[in-house]
């Protein structure tokens, strides 16, 4: 335990000191920050463009509307974050824990702690706890940043709060398991350029291929937070491979999850039915909120199990980074 | 030029020689098989919808309002336009990065500057090596997509459409290259690696990500589940009118996603290959001078960022900064 605890703090001490941590974190708070302002312009413009209309239509004597947003989520100001998520937080865990661990092995330090009495576990719960918490701090400020948001907007409910918060969770599961992706590969990879290919080539077909199989899916749509209705499911030959891949699209069972969550996909109202209501609301999804989770689960757990055994393969003198 | 020619050549068999290379050519083959296999399948679906919903009408002896679909095959592409401008240029920031990293970890960079090589000659040679790799993958795909289109429905291409692949082939090396230009910059700007790295793929972000996504949340019709104006019975005269009382919010959403070489570039491939229905059956000369100003864009973008890189190249070699 003391070694793991020596071994910790000397990552966070080296992930505080080094600069490119605060710019992933900077980044991701820019981007929230204008993302949930912009969120509250389109919304106010909504309002506006509502009010206009409503003085035309008064004028010819034509049915007035209810005011669209009146039905929509309060929680839709983080729907961006899913995106997000998907998109960049990959990325971030990959550079991450790309550099730490290459820094590592350039510098020579891996073989310096293996000349101690450090074990190869030790040193493998090190590394994780040092990438889980780097990005728990970064998950828990911008929690923080959406809990201000809601206030300064006047969007927070309580009664919200927990699906929030049950929401952040779920997005640092999801993160975390790219963490132990990355993890993984370094491990295995004695050339850091293959390393980082890998690892992308994972994110490639997590974000963009399996969606591409399971729902026809173009890549754009990974840009939409919302998971667009599917047409596979009406052809037989695409419905087998929907069935075959679907359990392993992970951001596509992330999407839906969080989708629940801050109820993108849950405020129907009653008068829907003489509306036409959009298809991205007539999702079929396969799988219940349950079932999201525990594949979310089995995924961070899986990560983890390959990132502990890639470890355990790691030679303690001939540790070294072909370039 | 010789000299540049020379520095060519010598990357251009490194990277050959690089599993790397091979791994991403290899890549981007089956994503382009997955995505034209994938939207083969939809079409063939749409097909047989279509000829059941016609045998019913004909059974109640009535006729079908609604034309059979037709295979364009170029149509089937979007995916992989897509998988350009998003994936291959964050690929190509990434190798290019990871080029620069050995090069600053050999010196390599120093131990040409002893020869009597120009500064020009290296950027030139660097600048050589790139195109003819991103122009040697595209390639690569191109003939896959002949190739599975022929596979598949027995599709053979006109002159026009092989004009058409031309002009593809020529936005994606361009568009590709304005990524390459812009990691080439901050890499050689910037003494740290990684903060270079890391400005590259802002500069991603930006340009794949937030700009497009600024324009989509600012879109009123985003922000509810279904078309805004439909939900107020609006008609498409009367919604034009009522947004007219809101120009600026329009006009600086307008300008917003114009930022964006990304949407220039799809829009551009997008009419070429008729996947946008408003040019469906137009000839290809209508779509190059509608589009004319993706092209502009794409170009000047381009050069732009050509003269920067040299510029900056200059100054770190003349002051010995590398």
């Amino acid at each position: 335990m003391k070694n793991i605890y020596i071994l910790l703090s000397k990552e966070i001490k080296y992930l505080l000191n080094e600069r490119m941590f605060y710019y992933i974190l900077g980044i991701y708070l820019i981007m929230w920050i204008l993302s949930t302002f912009l969120w509250y312009e389109a919304r106010q413009m909504v309002i506006s463009v509502y009010n206009v209309a409503k003085d035309m239509l008064l004028a010819h004597h034509q049915i007035i509307w209810p005011l669209p947003i009146s039905w929509s989520s309060w929680l839709a100001i983080v729907k961006n974050t899913i995106v997000y998520n998907i998109m960049i937080w990959w990325l971030l865990a990959i550079i991450l824990w790309y550099f730490i661990w290459v820094n590592d092995k350039i510098s020579n330090t891996v073989k310096l702690l293996f000349s101690r009495s450090i074990s190869k576990k030790e040193l493998f719960i090190s590394k994780a706890l040092s990438i889980a918490l780097a990005l728990f701090v970064i998950i828990f400020i911008t929690l923080f940043v959406t809990v201000l948001s809601l206030i300064i907007f006047k969007s927070f409910h309580i009664n919200q709060f927990w699906n929030l918060i049950i929401f952040f969770i779920i997005s640092y599961i999801y993160i975390l398991s790219f963490g132990f992706i990355s993890l993984w590969i370094t491990f295995l990879t004695r050339s850091s350029a293959f390393s980082i290919l890998l690892s992308l080539t994972i994110w490639i077909i997590i974000t963009f291929v399996l969606p591409d199989l399971t729902s026809a899916l173009y890549p754009t749509a990974s840009l939409n937070p919302v998971l667009p209705a599917t047409q596979v499911l009406s052809s037989p030959v695409l419905d087998i491979i929907h069935n075959i891949f679907y359990p392993f699209s992970i951001s596509q069972h992330y999407k839906e999850l969080s989708n629940h969550l801050i109820w993108l996909i849950q405020w129907i109202p009653s008068s829907a039915t003489l509306l036409a209501w959009p298809s991205e609301y007539n999702n079929i999804t396969r799988y219940s909120s349950v079932w999201n989770t525990m594949v979310l689960l089995s995924y961070l757990i899986v990560t983890f199990w390959f990132a502990y055994f890639a470890s355990t393969k790691i030679s303690e003198i001939d540790e070294w980074l072909v370039e | 030029m010789l000299n540049s020619i020379t520095i060519a050549k010598k990357e251009i068999k490194d990277i050959i020689k690089d599993k790397v290379f091979l791994v991403l050519v290899i890549l981007f083959v089956i994503i382009t098989w997955i995505s034209i296999f994938m939207s083969w399948e939809i079409f063939k679906d749409q097909v047989n919808k279509y000829m059941q919903s016609l045998a019913l009408l004909q059974s109640i002896w009535k006729a079908s309002s609604v034309s059979k679909p037709e295979l364009y095959p170029l149509d089937l592409l979007r995916w992989v336009v897509n998988y350009i401008e998003m994936i291959w240029a964050i690929l190509w920031i990434f190798l290019w990065y990871l080029t620069i990293y050995k090069e600053r970890v050999n010196n390599t960079f120093k131990l040409f500057l002893t020869r009597q090589v120009k500064e020009f000659d290296i950027f030139l040679g660097k600048l050589i090596w790139n195109t003819v790799i991103v122009s040697i993958i595209m390639f690569v795909i191109i003939f896959m997509i002949i190739l599975f289109l022929w596979v598949l429905d027995n599709a053979i291409l006109g002159i026009i459409d092989y004009i058409k692949l031309l002009l593809f082939f020529v936005s994606s090396v361009i568009y590709i290259m304005c990524f390459y230009l812009i990691s080439f910059t901050f890499a050689i700007y910037s003494k740290n690696i990684i903060n270079s790295l890391i400005a590259s793929f802002l500069v991603w972000l930006w340009i794949v990500l937030i700009l497009p996504q600024i324009w989509d949340t600012m879109d009123t019709s985003n922000q509810v589940s279904w078309w805004f104006f439909k939900t107020l019975n609006l008609s498409r005269s009367e919604e034009k009118k009522l947004m007219q009382h809101f120009w600026t919010y329009e006009f600086l959403r307008w300008w917003t996603e114009q930022l964006s070489i990304e949407k220039h570039y799809e829009r551009l491939n997008f009419a070429l290959f008729w996947i946008k229905w408003s040019f469906k059956g137009k000839s290809l000369w209508y779509i190059i001078s509608d589009r004319r100003i993706d092209i502009y864009v794409l170009v000047l973008s381009f050069i732009i960022l050509l003269w920067l890189s040299n510029y900056i190249f200059r100054k770190k070699v003349l002051y010995q900064n590398i």
